[in-house]
């Protein structure tokens, strides 16, 4: 069930056309190592709707009244496809037997797991969606997801919030940030393989689905082969090995199988020095067939995943040490310490129930996760920056002087950070040993309670309309605070604004100890009520649907400290932000015949903004961006699909409109206006993404296949956002902006920037040589550019050009100087080689494979993205900082890896 | 659904499936460290040792600022602190905790470095690539930043300071405040910790802030005896907008000196104990009827030896403190020169001799004068000029003369010659009185003599 193009085939498996002038097509598919016959494989004639299964001597008859040129494709779980031409002309076709060879890429996708990981460098990167794409076989998304995914490309520019994950139907993405969160089921990977895609705009049974795509894992024991699997793993990207165990009993006589399985995935740092790597994932599904119609599951899934994180630096601190620096980590007793960690642990529980008959399939389920996600922090208080790569540290600090460029004192603080260049914890030790802590190690916690209940129906109409209906009811609460994990040698640490010299809570202790809540303290809570309802029309050379959703949201906040910067609104029950939505979409295949398909899909939708774009300083306040908007998002398709027995492959060209977006950032900037740490809101944001894809695979031999992959995108900001800032009041009055804790700042002139999506081209050749004695080989040549690092947008407001100090604008902020400053430059373009390969075995029932590939032959430096600082937020600053070519607020970026290798042993019996 | 449960119990392979699940759990704990790790001894140097002093190091320097070459260790005692921001990116140190006879200092581009060298904390510092460096007669070290051409030390980037200075493992010492008066030898505890008792804010200065925002601020202390001294206070400071204190009492601070200027400067505004009642007003002017000129000469053959004599008739030495000896020029009313007495003393039954050339006096007669007066003052008439003595609270004590009338050919003309107070008189008389005084001069007008005298064996200064 890996292909979305063979969607609800058992809608159709009783319904084979025959006549009198039918043509018969007969054989009998067989593993080809094993010899033994392979039951439910599944026998489609490409471009009609005829698809059976084959029975359990592995026999199938396909009996048709068409004539002509055809594809038959005969597929099955865990094998190589193979695709038969043929000629439909009244005659028997007797295609002997078809050996079927076990599928050894599949052990890419545990490699492909490892890449999204790299999702998890940091939440200033927006997230590609690697993840979502392992179960296509579209070549384009394979080699998006395998090879352009380690430089960060993602697809159509979009974001991993635009894909949607479900298990059993029950959607995954989170309220917080609309994406997704992979290491829920991290590690679990043989049990997870159970995947069906749907690319894009197409219709997805199970959901109304997003613009990227849906993805629904399935979780059935009944779905997965039965015995055992084991695996183990090597790696230097993320993890330096993995261990993974499975074992699934078939259906008993009483209607029960179930399947467990573990993991454990570990790294005392990855390519990236410092990261950690420190994961373990147990899962359990139990599932009782009631009867032939009804099945009951039960499905446990606990994942944690703690992983040490790494930093964007800027070109300055890569030119002085290279790709793999990390600056939160130091020794600590010969260890590796960092000071960044993330863990998350948030099993989840599922329970689901499937009805199926001969028309309906009714799919309802209902799922509980809880658990953390934490993120730890070095925090200092009236002391100085930890962090070895702090801007006051560096040479360019004593280049980019205002006094005049002092070059020994660069020499000199090159020096110091070249033999010292780690976070010294023996220093933070000596801070802290007086009472009061001048470094604190904390947690930023969130921990989420998740209810879910979905239920949705497929049924069948007639032979050509079938209608897809779904409700689904989330409700989420979380507790998020900070929270102090080591004292680091002092007595306590006294919990207040070391800014404004103001309390966090007006009501609670100063004095903090380990273990003990501080600085922030709320609740969010949030619900969602969605329903969908879709018609799709199959028949003959035309497929078409169209379906609509309407969700209704809500958020609130509800502050557990009063803090004393916000006095009258940080405590208690924010108002409640209500969302209600519609959106529609559309889409046709049409077949012109078995060998050239065109398709085109449409949609206009509504979405509430995320959570985490609807608070703007949800730790302090209940303040809400105001005149909060949904975001709409209008998009289409046009494709040319092409399967000709050796050639296939499709090009599609694709726009998409997102409209009214709203974007919080938060740092501190030196504005035009002037300093202070600030939320900046972004509202009226639109965006254009358009491009083109395309992917052809050649099929030269039996043994040798070529591919090639382009994606051609324009992904940029299409209107001119309104920007604010927020800040708190508390300094001291002539310090402080204004007094009314916010500001205006107009429109950023950002219309026409590039979007830091990733690389905005991408080109792929690739060849791969599968021998008959079971290894197979593939190399791809990448290549990827236009590549941007995100913008700054308050430099881009009218603000920027006024100076602090006078309050008017600089006199050298000429629109010329003013553009010359913030021309954004593409990154570097680069080249990027992988190497695959595999062999299998078959010895005494048991199936051993080797799996094995190198990324990045050529060791080539590259950056993935990053994004510009808004440090310097005036004319003056900024200018003066870039004198000298080594600015001090630097655009930071994250290096891609150099020369990795992955590898993986398994055996089944 | 118990029925469910019991049957997994019986599945067949349950054994093999718990044998796989232990092992994993056994992996678990395996390979990477944990989140605990134990609280950090904090690190300090046993094996460095100091080689070298800060007066072997100040003399290295020569003229101008130079990078040390040498694997010189120096160790000190930390005894400035930024905690409160009157210090910004510099320590200073003494070479002992108590009774220190030297001081230094490093600059460093550090913030809160009293987290990491608290005040009394031992530090070893190699000097070897580091710069040093005089600038308005103190001597620095650290990093270097050229402005102009010239080279001056500057902070130390931040990065390097750990190459640099080093936490010995001794104790944290009590740094004890030498105790000093501003009467002392101020030079021998340059650049220490020092305490000085009695000392309070001038008048003037009472109620003012530390220091006016962001500038640097000097401040005027006095202590009992009125000595004074430069309070200086960082603009940046916690408590820059606080209110000086008050009272008077002891303040321990860093004694320092910019060319020929001494300043102290505080750790903290608790540094300044003031609580105890300001310094009465110090009585030490006195008067005195006693007082009198006793000899004016203007010798008739030497221009150069002319002098004027006090006498103190009392058998107590007086202070001249605020005394002031004015000369009215010819028949002017306004004060031509004032002579200001209050750095002497007077002895018992003892004169002061004010000469007008210091040279030429004793060259003519054999013995240094107490003060020289100068060329207007009253040591240096022409013999026509008045003289008036007053006491601190300007009261007229003696006259010689009278002011508005110019002496030639009157009664207190001694022109080429010599005025001479009577052995018998013993007071000082505010109206010139002609009978208390024998005159000499070239006229002989007005009941004087004419005769004029010559130096040395006409005139008797010291002598009555």
């Amino acid at each position: 069930m890996r292909i979305s193009i063979i969607l609800f085939v058992f809608l159709y498996q009783h319904n084979i056309v025959s006549s009198q002038n039918s043509t018969t097509i007969l054989g009998f598919v067989n593993n080809k190592q094993s010899k033994n016959a392979l039951a439910s494989a599944i026998i489609n004639l490409e471009a009609t709707q005829i698809s059976i299964s084959t029975n359990s001597d592995g026999s199938f008859k396909v009996i048709s009244t068409l004539e002509g040129e055809y594809i038959l494709k005969i597929s099955a779980k865990d094998h190589v496809t193979q695709r038969i031409p043929i000629i439909l002309n009244g005659r028997i076709v007797d295609l002997g037997t078809i050996f079927l060879e076990f599928d050894i890429t599949l052990e890419q996708n545990d490699n492909l797991i490892s890449l999204t990981d790299a999702e998890l460098f940091d939440d200033d990167l927006s997230a590609n969606a690697t993840g979502l794409l392992q179960a296509t076989r579209d070549v384009f998304l394979n080699r998006a997801a395998f090879d352009f995914g380690q430089a960060f490309f993602s697809v159509r520019g979009y974001d991993s919030k635009d894909g949607k994950v479900l298990i059993n139907g029950i959607p995954m993405n989170k309220f917080f940030d609309g994406r997704p969160q992979w290491n829920n089921w991290g590690g679990l990977n043989d049990v997870t393989r159970n995947q069906e895609f749907t690319n894009g705009l197409q219709a997805s049974a199970y959901n109304f689905g997003a613009i990227l795509g849906t993805t629904n894992i399935n979780t059935r024991p009944t779905g997965m082969r039965s015995g055992f699997r084991f695996s183990s793993s090597a790696s230097n990207r993320t993890y330096g090995g993995r261990i993974m165990a499975t074992y699934t009993a078939p259906l008993n006589s009483k209607g029960l199988a179930y399947t467990v399985s573990g993991s454990r995935r570990w790294a005392e740092e990855g390519y990236i020095q410092g990261t950690l790597y420190d994961a373990f994932s147990f899962y359990g599904a139990l599932e009782f067939k009631m009867n032939e119609k009804n099945s009951f599951l039960f499905t446990g899934i606990l994942a944690s995943n703690r992983r040490g994180r790494s930093s964007a630096v800027t070109e300055e601190v890569y030119e002085l040490i290279g790709n793999r620096y990390n600056p939160h980590w130091g020794e600590q007793d010969g260890k590796i310490r960092n000071s960044r960690e993330r863990k998350i642990a948030e099993p989840m529980f599922i329970f689901n129930h499937f009805y199926q008959s001969e028309n309906v399939k009714l799919t309802t389920g209902v799922s509980y996760q809880t658990g953390i996600n934490s993120r730890s922090r070095l925090g200092f208080y009236n002391a100085p920056n930890p962090d070895p790569t702090f801007y006051r540290y560096l040479p360019s600090f004593y280049i980019n002087s205002p006094i005049g460029a002092n070059f020994i004192s660069a020499n000199l603080a090159k020096k110091g950070f070249l033999d010292n260049p780690q976070l010294n914890w023996n220093q933070i030790y000596t801070a802290n040993e007086g009472q009061k802590a001048a470094y604190v190690l904390y947690d930023d916690i969130s921990k989420e309670n998740q209810l879910t209940a979905n239920s949705n129906a497929n049924i069948k109409l007639n032979n050509a309309l079938r209608l897809d209906a779904g409700v689904n009811f989330q409700k989420m609460n979380s507790n998020n605070y900070a929270q102090i994990n080591d004292l680091l040698g002092a007595t306590f640490h006294e919990d207040i604004d070391a800014f404004s010299n103001t309390l966090n809570d007006t009501s609670g202790n100063i004095q903090k100890n380990e273990g003990d809540i501080f600085n922030y303290n709320y609740q969010l809570f949030a619900e969602k009520l969605e329903a969908f309802s879709q018609l799709n029309y199959d028949k003959k050379a035309l497929s078409a649907f169209l379906a609509a959703n309407y969700t209704n949201t809500n958020y609130q906040r509800k502050g557990l400290y009063q803090n004393e910067r916000f006095i009258n609104n940080s405590l208690g029950l924010s108002e409640k932000l209500v969302f209600s939505n519609f959106g529609i979409k559309g889409g046709a295949t049409y077949k012109l015949n078995g060998r050239h398909w065109l398709g085109l899909n449409a949609a206009l939708l509504n979405e509430a903004p995320v959570l985490q774009n609807a608070f703007i300083n949800p730790r302090e306040n209940n303040q809400s961006v105001s005149e909060l908007q949904s975001e709409k998002i209008s998009t289409g398709d046009a494709s040319y699909f092409l399967r000709l027995p050796n050639l296939t492959g499709r090009i599609t060209g694709f726009y998409t409109r997102f409209q009214n977006s709203t974007d919080v950032n938060f740092f501190f900037v030196d504005a035009g206006v002037g300093s202070d740490f600030v939320q900046e809101v972004l509202t009226d944001l639109d965006k254009l993404h358009l491009g083109t894809e395309i992917g052809l695979e050649y099929q030269i031999s039996s043994t040798v296949q070529l591919t090639a992959v382009a994606a051609i995108n324009k992904l940029v900001y299409a209107s001119n956002p309104n920007v604010s800032i927020n800040f708190d009041t508390a300094g001291a009055e002539e310090d402080l902006i204004n007094l009314e804790g916010r500001i205006d700042l107009g429109q950023a002139a950002i219309k026409d920037y590039k979007l830091a999506q990733g690389p905005q081209q991408a080109f792929a050749l690739g060849i791969n040589y599968r021998d008959p004695k079971y290894w197979w080989v593939g190399l791809t040549a990448n290549y990827l550019g236009n590549n941007y690092a995100n913008i700054s947008t308050i430099t881009r407001t009218e603000s920027f050009y006024l100076d602090p100090e006078t309050g008017l604008n600089f006199p050298d902020a000429t629109p010329e100087n003013v553009n010359a400053l913030l021309a954004q430059k593409p990154l570097d373009n680069f080249y990027l080689l992988n190497l695959i390969g595999g062999k299998s075995w078959l010895k005494t029932g048991r199936y051993i494979s080797v799996f094995a590939s190198i990324n990045n032959v050529f060791d080539t430096v590259f950056r993935t993205g990053g994004f510009e600082q808004s440090r310097n937020g005036n004319f003056g600053q900024l200018q003066q900082d870039n004198l000298s070519g080594n600015p001090s607020f630097a655009p930071r970026y994250w290096y891609g890896f150099g020369r990795t290798f992955f590898l993986n042993v398994a055996i089944s019996f | 659904m118990m029925n469910v449960i019991l049957n997994i119990l019986i599945f067949r392979k349950t054994r093999t499936l718990l044998v796989w699940l232990i092992g994993i759990l056994l992996l678990l704990n395996s390979c990477v460290d944990g989140r605990n790790f134990d609280a950090l001894e904090v690190a300090c140097s046993s094996n460095l040792v100091a080689n070298s002093t800060y007066a072997q190091v100040k003399a290295i320097y020569v003229e101008e600022t130079l990078q040390i070459q040498e694997d010189l260790v120096i160790e000190g005692f930390v005894i400035s602190s930024d905690k409160a921001g009157n210090f910004f990116s510099v320590l200073h140190f003494q070479d002992t905790p108590d009774n220190p006879t030297d001081g230094f200092q490093i600059e460093i581009d550090i913030r809160d470095t009293h987290l990491f060298y608290p005040i009394g904390s031992k530090i070893l510092i190699k000097l070897k690539g580091l710069y040093l460096g005089k600038s308005r007669d103190i001597f620095k070290i650290g990093g270097v930043f050229t402005s102009f051409g010239n080279a001056s030390v500057g902070r130390l980037p931040a990065s390097i300071v750990n190459q640099h200075i080093f936490i010995a493992c001794d104790k944290k010492s009590d740094i004890v405040a030498t105790e000093i008066t501003l009467d002392d030898d101020l030079d021998a505890h340059l650049n220490t910790l020092v305490k000085i008792k009695r000392m309070e804010v001038i008048l003037e200065e009472i109620g003012l802030i530390f220091s006016v925002d962001a500038e640097e601020t000097e401040r005027t202390l006095i202590d009992c005896n009125d000595q004074e001294i430069i309070l200086l206070n960082s603009g940046f400071s916690d408590f820059q907008d606080e209110i000086l204190p008050e009272g008077s009492g002891t303040i321990t601070a860093l004694l320092q000196k910019e060319n020929n200027d001494y300043f102290l400067v505080v750790n903290d505004k608790s540094d300044l104990n003031f609580s105890q009642d300001r310094c009465e007003d110090l009585v030490n002017e006195f008067t005195s009827t006693r007082i009198f000129i006793s000899e004016i000469a203007d010798p008739n053959n030497n221009l150069g030896a002319r002098f004027i004599e006090l006498y103190n008739s009392d058998t107590n030495p007086l202070s001249l403190k605020g005394w002031r000896l004015n000369r009215y020029t010819d028949a002017n009313i306004i004060v031509a020169n004032s002579l200001n007495l209050s750095d002497y003393t007077i002895g018992a039954q003892s004169t002061l001799v004010i000469a007008a050339d210091a040279s030429v006096f004793e060259a003519v007669y054999g013995f240094v004068p107490d003060l020289v007066g100068g060329a207007n003052s009253a040591a240096n008439s022409n013999g026509d000029d008045n003289f008036v003595l007053l006491d601190p609270f300007g009261t007229l004590i003696d006259i010689f003369g009278v002011i508005g009338e110019d002496g030639s050919d009157t009664n207190h003309e001694f022109e080429d010659g010599r005025a001479l107070r009577k052995a018998e008189i013993e007071f000082g008389n505010p109206v010139y009185t002609f009978s208390e005084w024998l005159i000499f001069n070239d006229t002989g007008g007005s009941e004087t003599v004419n005769l004029p005298q010559n130096a040395p064996q006409d005139f008797s200064p010291k002598i009555r």
